[in-house]
């Protein structure tokens, strides 16, 4: 179903790093099915305010977008008292007529860099629509995201911190469980706001070491992400990446199902079709 | 436990209450989207004055909407969503499919996913295969999955083959850069390394997937990353955008052949003026094989230091490409998938 929106997408916006999103033209342009102009319109929130806000005007013609400006963010760490802020990313059509193939957001890494540290980067997310996500609740009428890879060490200095971005304008209760039995329990996410959530706490006292998997449930969804960094210090950080969702997918399909997809596959591997 | 036994999308669109709060039925929800269809989410709520008040609703309307605009092909619709739609709001080629489908035998889908090893002095890798209900005690998990591995050195020779079966509430974690350590030609070398593994997954009985996506982990002395894996992707031209900050990292490309043939990908690197025609480096893959290439910029502007350098690749076979930052000592990663 062709649009005149897409999806709105969210980034985060951690302390102690500047922040610069780029958008290949052509990614965007993909998306366009006829040529005209579109309005980039970027929002920063933080702590529930609005603190910055810009729109763009683009030109789609050819296969390629002019006009995609460079969003950059300075680190706001002092500014924000440590706290993370997200910016909102959205396109639509100047002229409010089907201009985009779907309302699927388009796919970027925002770069978070500092001098004197190594620079890392992260996906953006959907604020709302995401596949994984409609078919959760498709399949199981609940929110769960989950992260395998947790791993806290305080001999080698390994922290991980839950970044939970409630792009909303009600607050969320955020509970999050482990395989072992740990448990942090209903966290207020303040709406329009983030809440970085250290899981040092599920180190139980005088622990040293926790490998394991978590979920995390929420009164509402939550854009969640993850941070891997220096226990010692938060704000060194090594990676940035997003929780999954409990996925509702199938394991199995019908024959003919499975054969249609793997003809699409066999398609799109030889650049016959595009993902 | 079969999804519909969990949750069952309602259907009966005008006795279907989807707000309480705003006595919004489904039927009233969906022609409101099918007769505006430019209102955002938000948009469309504030119109209804719809899950606004207790919020209670919010995460089924955003299934409802998204499901309302789905209708006509859009491709965030579920399998699921497509097969509980009644027959007649279906289109003729998908009423097709759902009739083959329904009298079509399940078939186990079999994912097929690369990625890059990473090894050298203090750097492991990790494999975590995570199989567990949690949050949904037990009565909601992925069946057990059988793994195959297929470790590739970076010629793309199979250096070793590993089988192994995740239960039900339990995880595998296994380490896989020690394999490359041992194979390599000069073991203790300084230089980073890369090879393959090749994933291979399928559910043992019908059931969903769970939390059972592969993630892999890299560590060293005193730092961790983590990426999940992915399927290959096609031939084509794509682009990352990223820095060239050599005082402070180091920036890599691992690259993958998902292909029997040798190959060569071209990666241009473009740091200066649209009209600077960049840097193209060639890179060589041998059948199934693996290459770690750094970026290094020959011409480097002062003045565009720090700047974005925008990355592309033409790759004429299926294939992978990771960007891995390192720290300048190679003791701090990310790695993500491109």
């Amino acid at each position: 179903m062709s649009s005149a929106f897409l999806f709105p997408s969210i980034t985060s916006l951690p302390p102690g790093y500047d922040c610069a999103v780029s958008i290949p033209p052509a990614r965007l342009a993909q998306k366009a099915i006829r040529d005209g102009r579109a309005v980039c319109q970027q929002r920063v929130f933080h702590a529930g305010r609005l603190v910055h806000e810009a729109q763009h005007h683009i030109e789609i013609r050819g296969g390629t977008a002019v006009g995609l400006p460079v969003f950059r963010w300075p680190d706001h760490d002092a500014e924000w008292n440590g706290n993370a802020g997200f910016l909102e990313l959205s396109f639509h059509a100047e002229d409010g007529r089907a201009m985009f193939r779907d309302t699927r957001v388009v796919g970027f890494y925002a770069i978070y860099s500092k001098p004197g540290k190594k620079s890392f980067f992260s996906d953006n997310a959907f604020r709302y629509g995401a596949p994984p996500t409609i078919n959760q609740i498709a399949a199981f009428g609940r929110y769960v995201d989950a992260y395998p890879v947790m791993h806290l060490d305080r001999a080698r200095d390994l922290g991980e911190t839950l970044t939970l971005i409630n792009p909303y304008a009600k607050a969320v209760l955020a509970s999050v469980a482990t395989q072992d039995g740990r448990q942090i329990s209903r966290r207020r996410v303040a709406p329009m706001s983030v809440l970085n959530l250290s899981l040092a706490e599920l180190l139980k006292p005088g622990e040293e070491r926790w490998l394991g998997h978590l979920q995390l449930t929420a009164t509402n969804r939550l854009v969640t992400f993850h941070i891997k960094h220096s226990m010692a210090d938060p704000r060194v950080i090594s990676d940035h990446e997003h929780l999954d969702a409990f996925r509702g997918d199938k394991t199995h399909y019908p024959l003919t199902q499975l054969i249609r997809l793997r003809v699409g596959e066999f398609l799109r591997n030889r650049g016959l079709l595009r993902a | 436990m079969s999804t519909a036994e969990i949750y069952d999308p309602v259907r009966d669109d005008e006795a279907t209450v989807v707000c309480g709060c705003a006595a919004l039925t489904l039927g009233a929800l969906r022609r409101r989207i099918a007769a505006q269809p430019e209102l955002g989410f938000e948009n469309l709520l504030a119109s209804l004055g719809a899950g606004t008040t207790c919020t209670a609703c919010l995460l089924d309307l955003e299934y409802h909407f998204v499901e309302a605009r789905s209708r006509g092909g859009h491709q965030t619709e579920s399998s699921a969503t497509a097969m509980t739609r009644p027959a007649a709001r279906r289109g003729w080629r998908e009423a097709l499919y759902a009739f083959l489908d329904a009298a079509s035998p399940p078939v186990a889908y079999r994912f097929n996913n690369p990625m890059p090893v990473l090894y050298g002095p203090g750097i492991e890798q990790w494999l975590w295969i995570v199989n567990r209900s949690l949050l949904f005690e037990g009565r909601i998990c992925a069946p057990t999955m059988r793994i195959e591995l297929i470790l590739r050195d970076a010629e793309g020779r199979t250096i070793e083959k590993r089988r192994h079966d995740v239960a039900p509430e339990t995880t595998l974690r296994v380490e896989l850069s020690g394999a490359f350590q041992r194979a390599a030609a000069t073991p203790g070398q300084r230089a980073l390394g890369v090879g393959s593994v090749e994933i291979k997954r399928r559910g043992l009985s019908p059931g969903i997937r769970g939390t059972t996506r592969p993630q892999v982990e890299v560590l060293t002395p005193r730092a961790a990353c983590a990426v999940h894996s992915q399927a290959m992707a096609g031939p084509g031209r794509y682009w990352f955008t990223c820095l060239d900050r050599p005082e402070d990292e180091r920036m890599f490309f691992s690259i993958l052949n998902g292909s029997d043939r040798r190959t060569v990908v071209e990666m241009t690197y473009l740091a200066g003026t649209p009209n600077d025609a960049g840097e193209v480096h060639r890179i060589e893959l041998a059948p199934r094989g693996a290459a770690l290439h750094e970026m290094r910029l020959a011409r480097r502007d002062p003045q565009c230091a720090g700047a974005p350098v925008s990355v592309s690749w033409q790759a004429a076979v299926p294939h992978k490409v990771h960007a891995i930052c390192a720290s300048v000592g190679l003791d701090r990663f990310s790695i993500d998938h491109l």
